[in-house]
């Protein structure tokens, strides 16, 4: 047996070296990534998919961060498409931008880096290759914008993440298989919610099929679509100016629903359990849900908000407790089968809810608090469901933070300055001026008090290091704190 | 002779004074300040065995039992100056390549002491002194990315004491007295919130927290010095730890963000122009200082010191503001250890000295922010004393090195590196009678 010469010696000593020497980031390839996900992959908010936003969707900040040359995105010029909210009073009243963006990569010849399409479920990323095999909604609207297959050919996104052969994957479904449930007010099993057994399929396939091509990534698990501001912001019961109305006993008021009245009634209060959520925004001003005791002017008083959708432009508004806990408990499903099936491919899981929970608690940066509060928090886009840039900024950082973790990674954090003071890298929600409306009056001095939510006083006292109060100011004296909301209901 | 006498204290009281006058910055670890005379300046601090001088009533007040004169007047300043006082940012925030400097401006701390021989063996000292300081403005105050945590802040203490000190034999000697002390504390920030219309973080409001009147709190020092045999001496002191209670108001101010609707949801949730009464407490550390110094020749002495100071005191500060629960602001600072070297060469005209000292800091990693970026220091000092007639001019320079500070860990989110060195020219005049 020959022994190496001094020469060989020194160059294997030289290879070992730098094999352990290399750079903890190495641990992790970007130069490639595959990001197959949903809207909030590929940077929808406040209602719409456009530019300023794009640029800093998670995927987008995290190859920006890392130093990736080549990221690839369906870039929608400004204004975007479906209609850019804009908030034009704290009443509050949303306005809406022109929708006729137009894409700005269409010609790109290889599948984008960003596979996320807004509105698909799992079954859509495994399968659907054009709109016409979409989910209906938005999925249908804007597959073909990503995937382009009658220019490509090659398929799902899946398919064409596999084509990309990727060096790194992401899979993010955070909850198109059950938020439909909640956006429309409409909770059916297999119909607005996906089956467990057909997730689990799909999830199954989606991660066999990915970690053939590469095995190392990062698989979402499901967000609790009941602990979103769409379903958080509003109580069950009468408010005004952002406090609670009390009867002459000192109780709130509960609002009004169809479910479980005595005796044929069409409307009785509903249980302090029920979910009440942002669609009731659209009725609470003409009375719906509102006892003609308390708003006897309100042409509609008396009427029960409605608990499932009445037709395509009209969504339910509550869900009950009942429909609240099959939800939750299907989230749980879902996050066991993505689970099982990361630990079979070795994918890492990513636990959202962690992150939603974290969020909900407050993120400090440098003395400023981003929450989860509607309008105030800083984290969530005026639809209630989708993040703002600052909200991808800390999911985008959140996520470089587990790949350190879980990859033994040392890629750089995210910086967040430009996110919280510019409002992303390209200026982010904020719309034009010329859309405000002017507030005058009681109207003007309710809409003050109902964003100085105990929650935002909180927030602002948070800077000055004070803790939120437990109690606070109620039309009878201290009531008990409450969860923030932002419709006064007595003059829509 | 009267009149000479009156001209020589004022001149010495004078001096001191003024320089008291101005606001301190923190100069040893945490906010704590050492530089209470030229000499032992010079020597780096080590001067507990030495105290050979009227700052023996900061350094060890045994030391005033063995002075000679019926009377001796003392009374100086170190001004602070700061070449460098950076800080580089690190992501997430307030991220890579932020840059940001503290102001220039000068500060100051005063002393000044008197020592009167009451008998051979019983001498009466007072004086006053600087015994804590902190001065952390940030330039650009407005645009700074810390100014929602800190602007500016600003806290002064002055201590005033009458000491006894026994001669109980040739060789030891004791000194107490009371120690009281009088402090204030200025702070400032800005309050951000998001604009809902922009959803972006403004800055919505100013904050001053300014302390009113000033709190006086009684404590103690005292000191013991062993001199077993003609060339070596032992010395130890104590200064007693005091939580001062302070009360004053927090005043606020409106930053129009341009939107009027947003500024008057504010307005509504701040009490803006008004001044809202809050108290609060600032534990001080005790400090033990003790050392040895040998005469390696006639003329030439060597000094080492060991100080412990008690940072763990100050593990917490509760606000107390009124309407408003308590809220605890957690420091959790640790106990510290401060080596000092000094050599001294006394000659016919003066002496001449220098010194060395290393200095922990107490603060952890959380607490490092633009409050009070603290960190272990480095220091050289040189210094010399001439004598003329009855007055002796002494000179001094402390230069502190403040350790390269990178943190990652602050329990605000505000990371990066601290970059301070300092210069500390010192003047002290002395006069005997």
């Amino acid at each position: 047996m020959k022994t190496p010469t001094a020469p060989l010696r020194l160059v294997s000593a030289a290879v070992l070296a730098a094999a352990v020497a290399l750079p903890a980031a190495a641990q992790v390839d970007l130069t490639r990534i595959a990001w197959v996900g949903d809207s909030e992959g590929a940077g929808f908010s406040a209602g719409c998919l456009t530019k300023r936003v794009q640029v800093d969707s998670p995927p987008a900040i995290i190859a920006r961060t890392a130093g990736v040359a080549d990221f690839q995105q369906p870039i929608i010029n400004d204004p975007g498409l479906g209609n850019c909210m804009v908030l034009t009073s704290l009443a509050p009243s949303f306005g809406a931008e022109a929708g006729n963006g137009t894409p700005a990569n269409l010609s790109l010849p290889r599948p984008y880096n960003n596979l996320s399409i807004p509105g698909c479920a799992i079954g859509d990323m495994v399968r659907a290759t054009t709109g016409a095999e979409a989910s209906p909604g938005s999925c249908r609207s804007f597959i073909d914008l990503v995937l382009r297959n009658s220019a490509l050919h090659i398929g799902s996104p899946i398919a064409q993440a596999v084509a990309l052969n990727p060096t790194f994957v992401f899979l993010e479904n955070v909850g198109n298989d059950y938020l439909g449930a909640v956006l429309s007010g409409t909770v059916i099993d297999g119909v607005t919610v996906t089956p467990i057994a057909a997730f689990t399929a799909d999830i199954n396939t989606a991660l066999t099929t990915l970690k053939t091509k590469q095995p190392k990534g990062i698989v979402f698990g499901v967000a609790d679509v009941t602990s979103i501001p769409f379903t958080t912001t509003l109580p069950p019961f009468l408010t005004s100016g952002g406090k609670l109305v009390l009867d002459p006993a000192g109780n709130p008021i509960p609002l009004l629903g169809p479910k479980g009245c005595v005796g044929g009634a069409p409307a009785c209060p509903i249980p302090a359990n029920t979910i009440v959520t942002l669609n009731a925004a659209a009725y609470l001003p003409y009375g719906y849900g509102i006892p003609c005791a308390v708003a006897p002017t309100l042409p509609k008083c008396n009427n029960p908000l409605p608990a499932a959708a009445i037709d395509a432009t009209h969504p339910g508004a509550l869900i009950y407790a009942a429909d609240v806990a099959f939800l939750k408990s299907r989230g749980v499903q879902y996050n066991a089968a993505i689970q099982a099936a990361a630990t079979a491919s070795g994918y890492k899981y990513y636990d959202v809810n962690d992150f939603l929970l974290r969020l909900k608690a407050g993120f400090d940066i440098g003395g400023a608090t981003i929450n989860a509060a509607y309008l105030t928090g800083g984290a969530f886009s005026y639809d209630g469901f989708h993040l703002t840039p600052i909200g991808y900024a800390l999911l985008a950082d959140d996520l470089i933070q587990f790949m350190n973790a879980n990859f033994g990674a040392a890629l750089p954090r995210v910086n967040l300055s430009t996110y919280l003071f510019n409002g992303g890298t390209n200026g982010g929600l904020s719309g034009s001026s010329a859309l405000y409306v002017p507030l005058n009056g009681e109207d003007f001095e309710r809409a003050v008090q109902g964003i100085f939510t105990p929650e935002f006083a909180a927030q602002l006292a948070s800077m000055f290091s004070f803790p939120k109060p437990a109690l606070v100011q109620g039309d009878s004296g201290l009531v008990p704190r409450i969860e923030p909301h932002h419709r006064g209901v007595e003059n829509p | 002779m009267f009149k000479s006498i009156h001209n020589r204290l004022a001149t010495v009281v004078l001096v001191g004074l003024v320089a008291a006058g101005s606001a301190g910055r923190v100069e040893s670890a945490g906010f704590a300040l050492f530089e209470q005379g030229a000499k032992a300046t010079a020597m780096g601090g080590a001067f507990v065995a030495t105290a050979d001088d009227p700052s023996a009533m900061f350094f060890n007040p045994a030391g005033n039992a063995f002075a000679d004169n019926k009377l001796t007047l003392e009374g100086g300043g170190v001004i602070i100056l700061r070449p460098t006082a950076e800080f580089d940012g690190a992501s997430p925030f307030p991220g890579n390549g932020y840059h940001a400097e503290m102001s220039k401006g000068l500060y100051a701390i005063g002393h000044g002491y008197g020592v009167l021989s009451l008998s051979n063996d019983v001498k009466l000292a007072v004086g006053f002194w600087s015994p804590n300081g902190l001065g952390v403005p940030w330039e650009n105050s407005d645009t700074f990315s810390g100014r929602f945590l800190s602007q500016r802040v600003d806290i002064r203490q002055l201590a005033m004491s009458a000491q006894l000190a026994v001669k109980l034999s040739d060789s030891i000697a004791i000194g107490a007295g009371p120690e009281i002390r009088l402090t204030d504390v200025k702070l400032s920030k800005n309050i951000g919130a998001i604009n809902p219309f922009t959803q972006r973080f403004v800055d919505v409001a100013h904050v001053s927290i300014v302390s009113t009147g000033t709190p006086v709190k009684v404590g103690f020092t005292a000191g013991l010095l062993v001199k077993p045999c003609e060339r070596l001496r032992f010395g130890i002191a104590y200064h007693s730890h005091m939580d001062v209670d302070l009360g004053g108001g927090a005043e606020f101010g409106k930053i129009p963000t341009g939107n009027a609707q947003f500024d008057a949801a504010v307005a509504a949730g701040l009490p803006i122009g008004k001044t809202v009464p809050g108290t609060t407490t600032v534990q001080f550390p005790s400090l033990t200082i003790f050392g040895m110094a040998y005469d390696l020749t006639p003329h030439l002495s060597l000094e080492v010191d060991g100080n412990y100071t008690t940072w763990k005191v100050f593990d917490q500060t509760v606000l107390r503001i009124s309407g408003l629960p308590d809220t605890t602001l957690a420091h959790n600072w640790e106990n510290t250890w401060t080596v000092r070297a000094g050599v001294l060469y006394k000659g016919k005209a003066g002496w001449v000295a220098g010194g060395f000292v290393y200095d922990q800091t107490p603060q952890p990693d959380a607490d490092v922010s633009p409050f009070l970026p603290d960190s272990n220091r480095t220091g050289g000092s040189i210094g010399a004393g001439i004598r003329a007639g009855k007055f002796e001019f002494q000179i001094s320079s402390l230069f502190l090195w403040f350790h390269e500070r990178t943190v990652s860990t602050n329990k605000d989110n505000f990371n990066g590196t601290y970059q301070t060195f300092a210069i500390l020219p010192g003047v002290t005049i002395k006069s005997t009678f």
